[in-house]
């Protein structure tokens, strides 16, 4: 079996079965499993505030490892926050911005629930909120987002879905959405995950996207903030570092640097520097080498999939525009028995159901129990999608009889 | 034994289970049983059990048992892992009841 070039600096790949769940969760580099190790075996302390030398140094390294995260986004370190998730950090604009009953809000039919559940919940509080439709293959229409947008606050979308894959043009939709003056927020979370991202000269106000699915651990994540959208926004959550001066009478919010309000209370520092070390990693990948294995992957995975008499593909039938992630099912098995079947007997692990998009699933497949999804990345070999076709194609054919 | 655990005596000595909480519609649960050591189910002979007991079942490819229980549909394997889909009440102790009454002798399985 040729490995791929990727696979040894992920020392949790499996030696047997195939990881097939990479939109839930990518392994963890080395890189950032040692940041980790190294903060509590040489650090261990608190950040910012701190006289002692060592909480300095280890406040530098957080430092540090906001700069690699902004170089990710081709933005500026004083415009990224960390978060725990990207579900989080999109969580903290929309509890934290001045809603009032009237105001209008966009969002889409193919949202993960991080980014659909914070904007449906302002409808108790009297805003609008309208869901835009995709195409029947995961796309945004901009002229459509354009029209929605008319007299919106806020437009929220995904950069790439993780369930079909699509990959949205982010530099229309964001043009056509702000087009009116509507703050865009973005969930990057699959995106990032697999391509070069550059927000710099977009019509993005917020990008938010997590580390569990760029290499680095869970509980960790980031969000870009325009100056614009930071002015708008009362941080919702408030504690150690939100303040500038407090008294009974009140509290003078601290505003510089921006990123400091959004990030109260001690923060995931191991995390975070793990965070870091997996965007240094990224950084340092060969860019080129990677979007041909990625290619190559989905090439081979799309073809083999097509083959299969009696599978449905739901996502995009071709190479453009896509991410090495394929959502199927097959007629007359439920998704979980399906997957189960694809772990127990093959060693494939997937993920099975709805993949907290149930309104995707419903919209554009009409199947409210979703379907199974494989999920290659960069440590994934063209063996694991040998035996991902070869099983399913066996599945199938069983289904037929 | 961690707290979550389900013990089920099938005869042998005791067994541990744990029962897993699968993505699902509506108000049916989806649930998916393992055990925590390796288990070796005589599928015929619960599947000889479940056609007594007038359930649809059959075995299927010799290696999966695929059962209809009430609302709940399910697949189970020798191993003892089993998917269990479309169980009424949405809970893992309605989960557990199910599972446990296919595998040991019960009233109703």
């Amino acid at each position: 079996m040729i490995r791929s070039p990727f696979a040894p600096f992920f020392p949790s790949l499996p030696d047997s079965g195939s990881y097939l769940d990479s939109a839930a969760k990518t392994l963890t580099c080395s890189a950032a499993l040692e940041a980790q190790q190294s903060f509590y075996r040489e650090f261990d302390c608190n950040i910012e505030r701190g006289i002692y030398a060592r909480s300095a140094m280890a406040s530098d390294m957080v430092e540090g490892a906001r700069t690699e995260v902004a170089v990710l986004l081709a933005s500026s370190p004083e415009r990224i926050s960390f978060a725990p998730s990207t579900t989080h950090a999109l969580n903290s604009i929309a509890l934290g911005l001045p809603w009032r009953a009237g105001m209008k809000v966009v969002t889409t039919v193919l949202e993960h629930h991080s980014n659909f559940l914070p904007w449906l919940a302002l409808r108790r509080r009297g805003v609008e909120v309208a869901v835009l439709r995709a195409s029947p293959d995961g796309f945004l229409d901009p002229d459509d987002m354009r029209k929605a947008c008319d007299g919106a606050f806020l437009a929220a979308f995904t950069h790439a879905s993780n369930v079909t894959g699509s990959v949205q043009d982010l530099g229309a939709l964001a043009a056509a959405a702000s087009s009116g003056g509507a703050f865009v927020v973005v969930d990057g979370a699959q995106a990032l995950s697999h391509s070069e991202v550059d927000i710099s000269g977009l019509c993005v106000d917020a990008y938010a996207f997590s580390g569990h699915k760029c290499f680095g651990p869970t509980g960790t994540g980031a969000l870009f903030i325009s100056p614009e959208l930071r002015e708008a926004l009362d941080p919702a959550i408030l504690g150690g570092g939100s303040a500038s001066d407090s008294s009974p009478e009140g509290f003078e919010a601290v505003k510089d640097p921006p990123h400091s309000a959004l990030e109260p209370g001690t923060q995931n520092i191991a995390g975070i520097l793990g965070l870091g070390a997996a965007a240094a990693f990224r950084l340092g990948m060969d860019h080129d080498l990677r979007r041909r294995h990625a290619d190559e992957i989905t090439a081979r995975c799309l073809e083999g999939l097509r083959g299969i008499e009696g599978l449905e593909l739901h996502g995009p039938s071709g190479m453009r525009s896509r991410l090495p992630v394929f959502s199927f099912s097959v007629e007359g098995l439920s998704p979980h028995m399906l997957a189960m079947r694809l772990d127990h007997e093959y060693g494939l692990m997937t993920r099975s159901g709805n993949h907290c998009a149930p309104t995707l699933w419903r919209t554009l497949f009409g199947r409210s129990r979703g379907g199974v999804r494989a999920s290659f990345h960069d440590y994934s070999c063209m063996a694991d999608v040998d035996l991902l076709i070869a099983a399913m194609g066996r599945i199938a054919s069983d289904a037929r009889k | 034994m961690p707290g979550n655990d389900r013990i089920l005596d099938m005869g042998g000595g005791p067994a541990a289970f744990v029962v897993l909480t699968l993505c699902s519609y509506g108000d049916r649960g989806d649930y998916q049983v393992l055990p925590r050591q390796a288990v070796s189910l005589d599928l015929h002979a619960i599947l000889d059990r479940l056609k007594a007991a007038g359930r649809r079942a059959a075995l299927d490819a010799g290696t999966r048992l695929l059962a209809e229980i009430g609302e709940c549909r399910l697949m189970l394997y020798s191993e003892g892992r089993a998917v269990m889909e479309s169980v009424v009440p949405d809970t893992s102790d309605a989960a557990w009841e199910i599972y446990s009454c296919m595998l040991a002798p019960c009233a109703d399985p």
